[in-house]
């Protein structure tokens, strides 16, 4: 009987306790808001400049980057009780961006799927037989023309080669090459097979040398 | 025995990410030891990857207004 009693009690204190730190917490909860937004302000200020580089690098495009910057910030905001410091800010607002990276890519993969074969056809570099095709053995020359590399109407032209590859294949160039990714992790990240992989690279190369070809070497 | 073209510059884009096999490593520098246009590919290849990493780095800053604005977002619901 006594027992009973104890446990009685003790529900009854744990309960009242429960009721006064939810009450507490509310109030604390608008305060704490306040002061996330005060943070992550800062961090705006601090590691703005450097996550839009990192989504400009991946997508090419200046109005897509902001807006990944915008929506890594709104949802840092969303999710701050997840960030116990354990990490650097930087660290844990680029793992964020990636994510949102990544989403953008999962939804524009569904498209150029469709058009890849049909691309493919059109555009051919080998005959049947897996030769190249006679306007493909010109030997035009590369070499020593790497000065090129600084020269802002090369840069434009080959951004425009770039453009003109389907989203799929620019995308995987740019993960490969902007950012440096390995093979493997960027054929998980978009869900195509290691073949596949490095299948489009050498697609999306022949395509790139043809267009600098007509676009720039032929006609210097 | 002897690669298409089509072939050997697949193998050659292969190689940068994983291992040839024996066999697809001799037959392909064979034929690039046959086929100037595949060396001329091989060639270009290796510069298209230079000029991909120069075209890697953006310089560009956001700009005060864009950040500005990502501030008032989030204070919206202070």
């Amino acid at each position: 009987m006594q027992t009973t009693y104890k446990v009685l009690i003790r529900t009854n204190l744990s309960k009242t306790a429960r009721y006064f730190c939810a009450r507490q917490s509310t109030a604390q909860m608008a305060d704490h808001k306040s002061s996330q937004i005060d943070t992550l302000s800062e961090w705006v200020q601090s590691y703005a400049d450097a996550l839009y580089q990192m989504a400009l690098a991946k997508t090419g495009k200046k109005s897509l980057a902001e807006d990944l910057v915008q929506d890594t910030f709104v949802a840092a905001l969303e999710n701050f009780s997840k960030f116990k410091g354990q990490s650097q800010p930087k660290t844990w607002l680029f793992g964020i961006l990636k994510n949102k990276i990544a989403d953008f890519y999962k939804q524009q993969i569904k498209l150029p799927f469709i058009a890849f074969s049909q691309l493919e056809k059109k555009n051919s570099f080998f005959d049947s037989n897996g030769n190249w095709v006679a306007e493909q053995c010109q030997l035009i020359h590369w070499e020593n023309q790497t000065e090129w590399l600084d020269d802002e109407e090369f840069q434009r032209v080959l951004t425009h080669c770039m453009e003109k590859l389907p989203t799929l294949w620019e995308a995987i160039l740019r993960l490969r090459y902007l950012e440096q990714q390995k093979g493997k992790d960027i054929s998980v990240a978009l869900g195509i097979s290691q073949e596949n992989y490095w299948q489009i690279i050498h697609r999306a190369k022949l395509r790139i040398r043809d267009c600098l070809n007509q676009l720039w070497f032929n006609k210097k | 025995m002897f690669l298409s073209c089509q072939k050997a510059t697949e193998l050659i884009e292969k190689r940068q990410e994983t291992r040839l096999t024996p066999i697809e490593h001799w037959r392909l520098i064979f034929h690039l030891k046959m086929c100037k246009y595949c060396r001329n590919y091989d060639r270009q290849s290796k510069l298209l990857d230079e000029f991909f990493k120069k075209s890697a780095t953006p310089t560009e800053w956001l700009s005060e207004e864009q950040k500005a604005k990502i501030i008032a977002k989030l204070s919206k619901d202070r």
